[in-house]
């Protein structure tokens, strides 16, 4: 099962890997998913001898590489295959969290993106709080090393061509374990009803800081999306944009 | 959150925080720059112009490098 390359599921893409996972060895590559996606590339402009360089956003296939990195467990690292290679990098703190608590013998029960049962919680914090950006680049930059060949070691020494890291998208979530299931189901009803008026228009009004009148005509609508995924989310739209709660 | 904690605090049994997800965006920034991408082709490869065909050249190289590795990726990397 190592390395295939596959079209994009339809679905979503999480589940559908997740069975590649499941056997995986430190350090590979699972499982590849080529899909269409947006990404800047290099386009040359012009004809004969005389050619210009720009770089455009283009839809083009990628490569999503999925991998059991040795240090952070189940990750991805899309490339895009044009010059000069851009990429992406997903990384999730828990899988990180629960190779370092094997390592150092604490007991633990992980489900999805959560411990519900840990035997040290003080040890499982002071792990989680020592996570530094080299820890990032270093894993950042093993994979881009590998999966972007196109580079000589010369080359990325000498001439920068080597991928700087930018946060795309940051998570830091502040998880609380119950020790009953009913205690939560109350407590997310009345938070669900507590909330629901954020989606009303005089917080709208608030949250884009327009008022909306008889002569608004844009999208204006709350939806409460994902139900039947973990973490629901209301979304509430305003013309072209939109608050997620 | 404190308030929130302190309140419901007899139902938790342990609490943490960790980041969730980290999504990271890598570019070679001096490749964002056109001319820039040009002398890198002209120093390292000896091309110019570096044309359409260059480029798709290069992307063709590398679909051809990721079909060929993914076969022979069966284990370790």
């Amino acid at each position: 099962m190592g390395g295939e390359i596959v079209d994009d599921p339809k679905g979503r893409r999480d589940d559908f890997v997740q069975p590649y996972f499941q056997k995986a060895q430190p350090d590979q590559v699972v499982v590849i998913i080529k899909g269409r996606e947006p990404a800047g590339i290099m386009t040359a402009i012009g004809a004969g001898e005389k050619w210009h360089l720009e770089t455009k956003y283009r839809w083009v296939k990628q490569y999503n590489f999925y991998i059991q990195d040795a240090e952070w467990g189940p990750m991805f690292v899309r490339v895009c295959p044009h010059f000069p290679f851009s990429a992406r990098i997903c990384l999730n703190q828990h899988y990180w969290l629960a190779l370092k608590m094997k390592q150092a013998g604490i007991h633990f029960i992980q489900t999805g993106n959560a411990f519900r049962q840990c035997s040290d919680p003080a040890a499982l914090q002071e792990m989680a709080d020592s996570l530094t950006a080299k820890e990032l680049t270093r894993c950042g930059h093993k994979w881009l090393k590998r999966l972007i060949p196109f580079f000589s070691g010369s080359e990325r020494r000498e001439h920068g061509c080597w991928h700087q890291l930018f946060f795309a998208q940051v998570e830091y979530c502040d998880n609380l374990i119950f020790r009953r299931r009913a205690a939560l189901d109350q407590l997310g009803d009345r938070l669900l009803d507590a909330n629901r008026n954020l989606g009303r228009p005089d917080k709208l009004t608030v949250i884009f800081g327009r008022r909306i009148t008889k002569q608004y005509s844009g999208k204006l609508q709350t939806e409460i999306e994902d139900l039947h995924l973990g973490n629901p989310v209301m979304r509430s739209y305003y013309k072209n944009g939109f608050a997620k709660h | 959150m404190n308030a929130f904690f302190e309140h419901h605090q007899n139902n938790i049994k342990f609490r943490y925080r960790c980041f969730d997800r980290l999504l990271l965006h890598g570019c070679i920034q001096s490749f964002l720059d056109g001319a820039r991408a040009q002398g890198f082709f002209w120093v390292y490869r000896k091309i110019y112009p570096v044309s359409r065909n260059v480029l798709r050249e290069v992307a063709r190289q590398y679909h051809h490098w990721a079909e060929h590795s993914a076969q022979k990726w069966g284990g370790k990397l």
